[in-house]
């Protein structure tokens, strides 16, 4: 009978009252709900579509030999096929082919029709559909002219491909191979299911002839037979293989797939997240508020029989209302931001991860729920200390009129320094997975005992605080004295979201500046011509190459082939670069974080390795390495390690006249041009392209250039980055706008108080702006100094753990100090306008209100 | 004339028929997209003429500049009970013009294919399995010099003076040694069978009648010993069939006194004969006699509608040769072979008894070919 009197007033009442709150708390929640997941959906897109060209390229085997893309001689495939247990042993040439008059390669699968078709049914199937029409249009024509036409070298296009490269059937495609041209007919368009890739498929002689693929083999895909177990297959083969070939199962694959990006999706979560936890923050801060703000309300309730538990119940009730509204419009808006951004931006959201990928989205309910409950969950705990406290309030004292603040602020030195040493100690710990989660829990433990920490650091500032015998300002200044929880509980949500914001900003600039240096320091010469990437099928004769350098205005020239190698079996491939190197003075053309000092042993070949490779093989300055190059084996000596920000699976260097001894080949990628001084670079470069066989496809570059590029892939890798911080620094606005206002409004009869002692209307609203200024400079101060040691976490550990990139410190001084200057000023404009609609009209009558 | 080829009888010119076939099929099983024609211009496959000298084991072996060949065996088992069994095992390799000059081992100059069917009564239906691969790395080969071709673990082979035919898929396995008695049966004239009014439509045709056959026919899981009579087809050539030809009826008989008929008819528009022929061999094997086509006719006595293909098939005929009349009643009615979802053949392909006179004479397989209709065209 007074259960709905009751929630009148606990509940719908004060939800009414404060509109502008409840939106800005429903609508704190649902960023935080949809951001979180729109990055997830978007992630998990990438991933399944990825999967699914796994399986498109692997069928229903069981088991793949893999080489790398070296390959392996096709001599075993005979003896691999016989082995017991294998029932389908199906042989795939694959060539990253290089198409004429485009920049990224094609995929082109060899493989032999009749053995795949046993372990692709759908792609045989489509293949059938291909020939169908294969034959009725050779019907239709009915003669021996049109089938002239017809090469018997043609190529299968996947649905992306035809349409990125705009190829019907009956169409060529042209490609090059070294320097030479060859031409395939588009003999039919794959269903987009059978092969998702950008890429295409030919018969496997064809492969090996087209593409100077003579005898070797990519992959053979194995269908057991059924009842055999595996891993005893597994071994047999093993016993028949060279070490550098690696049976795999095929769900390896895709994990060296999704590896590689694997870090920059868990941190863009990660960023995601951080916006629901922002929400959550600022949940508590108008929850405590408003649980202050109404001790009396609840002080009535307890007097008129509501339990504390009852009241409890009734207080979390209203946030899970907010959490409810606040997940479901952050569930239809991350659905559709996720769509949004999956069309506009692609699977890895401008990361250039997963080239050609176009996945579709669909919801499962379990996301659905999953979100949900995390919004309702976070709203829920932003209000459950607030809600203990309000149930806590003592009846008799509360009643009493003018114990609206209780100031007290207890110091949580303890409960502080706990946190602290948490945080220190999960920053120490290893990468779980691969993941940087312990950084991120630590950053989190850091975060909260930041707000903890909060109402000591308000008060010893306070104390310290200039004296300044101006009355407003004396007056603002006693007041956030006197309410320094109200202060504190206004400015925790600015600070998670600020830190947050300046250290992402701190790492991100860090990382670009070091890119940048970067890229400077590892492009000495004055022009580029590359021809052909790791595992591309063109490349540059040494003849040609050497012809180049003898173009008048070449000072020198020096070259560099890429190639693969594999260090361990279960890891993707390193790029191995094959370059002039200075042994005495490596740091001439690398950035070398370390360098070994003892000579190097007898026998070794002299090598450089990546941060990365140093990072996940564990090798150091100093180490010897063992790997397999063109059939042997090459004992390397580690000379030292180098900052590179380009091969994220590690990359090795040696001589090349060293990779030359060892596997005569001969062949060039790259060529670094040093000009003499007088020389004009454009017709330089003309003359060299002139060296060229005609429409040779080739990257002639500036360092300039090369560097305006490589930072434009940067900024776009990070643009989404910079969105999610402007998302939870709004979200921290929120935060200061709805303590600022709601205190503000509860002070209509401080202000009445003020005007009927002779303060102007402009004095009050000068006191409001200190008030506002100084809360939003404590906010921003704190949350700089924790954000720098955000930074520093991000830096050092989770970024290093992610990409193994070290990057040195470097902080966006001017973009930092924009930001909170901007922030003070909102901060100040928000209780001056709340001041303003408070001293409407009725002030003076409001001092009576109290009585 | 044997077989796989069957598949589009509507195809008329008889280049186009073997081309379409090849195409078809590697472009159905592989991804090669083998439209032979780019290279056509260059490749030449040998003719077929009459007073081609045939000489064995060497003419058992593959003949890889032809366009087309097969080696196929049928024939009729008893198990320990005593219940017949028919069965059929060939091998077809197809020349296919292409890749003449890449040098990649993977090179898809041949194709070989075969299919596998148990006729079981009790079962009522026909038991079948195809396999198809590209020649190369001792996997699958047509050697040449004796009779050896295999896919994986299927083959047929000279072993001694015999013959072995293996096969095996899950449900269904075979394992067979072939005793042949008398020295080969020359079809036509001297190995030269003429399929047409044209003599440009012809092959070099042998066959093996009258094998002993013993060993073991799995079926389901129950493996079983067999012993039974067999008949072997070896014909090679590089262009077959007429071009008015809609498809072909077939029957090879192994006669209860020893003997051995073999007929065909070529059928043209309306399903009437375009040519006829022929032969029947007695019981010492020494006298074979070649009949015209005039002397051999044709008549379809009763018709069977396949349920899954909805193709109607005579399978029950009286046929005339010469002064004998011979009728042909299947062992099941149901031994249509359809194998459209991979290479797109449906034919009727199965175990038939021959009377003379209502007295059984013997046992044998008859090849119903053209009847699933035009296809499209």
């Amino acid at each position: 009978m007074i259960a709905p009197l009751l929630i009148e007033a606990a509940i719908t009442g004060p939800m009414r009252r404060s509109p502008g709150r409840t939106l800005l708390a429903v609508l704190a929640i649902a960023l935080g709900v949809a951001l979180g997941l729109a990055i997830y959906l978007i992630n998990r897109s990438a991933a399944d579509e990825i999967s699914l060209a796994a399986r498109s390229l692997y069928g229903l085997a069981d088991l793949a030999i893999e080489g790398g893309a070296e390959g392996f001689d096709e001599s075993v495939y005979p003896r691999i096929a016989r082995t017991p247990g294998v029932v389908v042993a199906s042989p795939v040439v694959e060539v990253e082919a290089k198409v004429v008059g485009r920049r990224g390669p094609l995929m082109v699968l060899g493989m032999d029709g009749f053995r795949s078709k046993l372990l692709q049914p759908a792609f045989a199937a489509s293949v059938v559909g291909a020939g169908a029409d294969e034959e009725r249009s050779g019907a239709d024509a009915g003669d021996e002219q049109t089938d002239d036409q017809f090469g018997n070298r043609s190529i299968l296009l996947s649905a992306s491909a035809a349409r990125e490269l705009q190829l019907e059937r009956g169409e060529f495609i042209e490609f090059q191979v070294g320097v030479k041209r060859e031409r395939l007919r588009v003999a039919g368009v794959l269903p987009p299911a059978a092969l998702q890739d950008f890429g295409g498929v030919v018969d496997i002689a064809t492969a090996q002839w087209v593409f100077e693929r003579l005898g070797k083999l990519s992959r053979i895909n194995l269908r057991l037979a059924t009842g055999s177990s595996p891993e005893q297959v597994k071994a047999a083969l093993a016993e028949l293989l060279p070490p550098t070939v690696r049976v795999t199962t095929p769900g390896e694959a895709t994990d060296d797939a999704l590896r590689l990006s694997r870090a920059y999706r868990s941190n863009l979560t990660a960023l995601a997240l951080v916006a629901l936890f922002t929400g959550g923050f600022f949940v508590y801060s108008t929850q405590s508020l408003a649980a202050l703000r109404r001790r009396r309300e609840f002080a009535v309730m307890h007097a008129i029989g509501v339990t504390r538990t009852e009241q409890l119940l009734l207080m979390l009730s209203s946030t899970v209302i907010v959490g409810v509204l606040g997940a479901a419009v952050g569930i239809v808006l991350g659905v559709l931001i996720a769509r949004i951004g999956l069309s506009a931006l692609g699977a890895d959201l401008g990361a250039g991860y997963f080239r050609g990928l176009a996945p579709g989205l669909n919801v499962h309910v379990a996301e659905v729920a999953v979100f949900s409950l995390l919004g309702i969950g976070v709203a829920v705990a932003g209000a459950l200390r607030p809600a203990l406290d309000a149930a806590r309030v003592p009846t008799a004292s509360a009643l009493k009129a003018g114990d609206i603040t209780s100031g007290e602020i207890r110091p949580h030195g303890w409960m502080v320094l706990t946190l602290g040493v948490l945080a220190a100690i999960t920053v120490s710990l290893p990468p779980i997975a691969g993941l940087p989660l312990p950084g991120f829990v630590a950053i989190a433990l850091f975060l909260i005992a930041c707000v903890v920490a909060m109402p000591s650091v308000v008060r010893f500032v306070l104390r310290h605080a200039p004296r300044w015998r101006r009355i407003p300002y004396e007056i603002a200044i006693a007041q956030i004295a006197g309410t320094a929880k109200y202060a504190t509980l206004s400015v925790s949500s600015i600070i998670v979201s600020f830190s947050l914001m300046a250290s992402m900003a701190i790492m991100v600039t860090s990382f670009r500046d070091s890119l940048d240096q970067w890229t400077q320091k590892v492009l000495p010469a004055d022009l580029y011509v590359r021809v052909g990437y790791v595992g591309q099928s063109s490349y540059l004769d040494e003849s040609l190459a050497k012809s180049m350098g003898r173009v008048p205005g070449v000072e020198h020239v020096e070259y560099n082939r890429f190639a693969r190698v594999q260090l361990s079996p279960d890891r993707p491939a390193l790029t191995l670069i094959a370059r002039s190197m200075n042994r005495d003075h490596p740091e001439k053309t690398l950035w070398m974080m370390s360098t070994a000092t003892d000579d190097p042993p007898s026998g070794a070949l002299p090598v450089w390795v990546s941060e990365a490779a140093s990072d996940l093989f564990a090798i150091e300055s100093g180490d010897e390495i063992e790997f397999d190059l063109a059939g042997k084996q090459v004992v390397g000596s580690v000379r030292g390690v180098w900052r590179d920000y380009e091969h994220q699976n590690g990359a090795i260097v040696m001589g090349r006249d060293d990779y030359v001894a060892l596997t005569g080949d001969r062949a060039v990628n790259t060529v670094w041009f040093w000009l003499d001084d007088a020389a004009d670079i454009g017709k330089v470069g003309n003359a060299i392209r002139d060296l060229m066989p005609p429409g040779t496809d080739h990257d002639m570059r500036t360092p300039g250039e090369l560097r305006k590029l490589s930072l434009a892939a940067f900024d776009r890798t990070f643009a989404i980055t910079y969105l999610l911080e402007l998302v939870a620094v709004t979200i921290g606005l929120f935060g200061i706008a709805a303590g600022i206002s709601a205190q503000v409004l509860a002070r209509r009869s401080e202000f009445g108080a003020l005007r009927h002692l002779g303060f102007t209307r402009g004095q009050v609203a000068t006191m409001l702006a200190i008030e506002g200024s100084v809360l939003g400079a404590l906010g921003v101060i704190v949350g700089l100094i924790a954000g720098t040691a955000i930074s520093l976490i991000l830096i050092y550990v989770v970024n290093r753990q992610s990409f193994h990139w070290s990057m040195d410190l470097s902080a966006p001084v001017g973009l930092l100090a924009g930001l909170s200057a901007a922030l003070i000023a909102a901060a100040a404009l928000i209780a001056v306008v709340s001041g303003r609609q408070a001293m409407g009209g009725e002030v003076v009558r409001a001092v009576r209100e109290d009585w | 004339m044997r077989r796989v080829v069957a598949r589009n009888p509507s195809l008329l010119d008889a280049q186009r028929v073997l081309e379409r076939i090849v195409a078809r099929v590697c472009v159905v099983l592989s991804v090669a997209l083998l439209v032979a024609a780019g290279a056509r211009a260059e490749v030449v496959y040998p003719d077929v003429t009459p007073g081609y000298q045939m000489e064995f084991p060497r003419d058992e072996g593959s003949h890889p500049l032809f366009k087309t060949e097969w080696w196929y065996v049928t024939g009729w088992v008893e198990d320990t009970s005593g219940a017949p069994l028919g069965f059929q095992l060939t091998f077809f390799r197809s020349r296919t013009g292409i890749d003449d000059d890449n040098p990649s081992r993977f090179a898809l100059r041949q194709v070989l294919f075969a299919h596998l069917a148990v006729s079981d009564p009790k079962r009522g239906s026909l038991l079948h399995h195809e396999k198809s691969a590209r020649p190369g790395f001792g996997l699958a080969e047509a050697a040449e010099g004796s009779l050896d071709v295999y896919i994986d673990d299927w083959q047929l082979r000279r072993d001694g003076d015999g013959y072995i035919a293996v096969a095996k898929a899950d449900d269904l396995q075979l394992d067979l040694k072939l005793q042949p008695k008398a020295p080969p049966l020359l079809q036509g004239d001297q190995g030269f069978s003429q399929k047409g009014p044209n003599p440009i439509s012809a092959s070099y045709y042998y066959s093996l009648p009258q094998l002993a056959v013993t060993g073991r026919i799995g079926i389901g899981g129950k493996d079983q010993s067999v012993r039974g009579l067999a008949w072997f087809d070896h014909e090679w050539s590089s262009g077959i069939v007429d071009e008015r030809a809609q498809g072909w009826d077939w029957v090879g008989i192994n006669l209860d006194d020893g003997g051995a008929l073999m007929l065909f008819q070529m059928r043209g528009s309306g399903d009437r004969e375009l040519w006829a022929a022929a032969k029947w061999r007695d019981a010492s094997a020494n006298n074979a006699v070649s009949y015209k086509p005039e002397a051999v006719e044709w008549k379809p006595l009763r018709y069977w509608r396949s349920s899954r293909t909805g193709v109607r098939y005579p399978i029950e005929w009286q046929v005339t040769v010469g002064e004998r009349v011979i009728t042909l009643q299947p062992l099941i009615d149901d031994q249509e072979n359809d194998a459209s979802g991979s290479t797109g053949t449906i034919y009727w392909e199965g175990a038939v008894r021959a009377f003379e006179a209502g007295k059984p004479i013997g046992r044998g397989y008859l090849e119903l070919t053209g009847y699933a209709g035009k296809m499209r065209l």
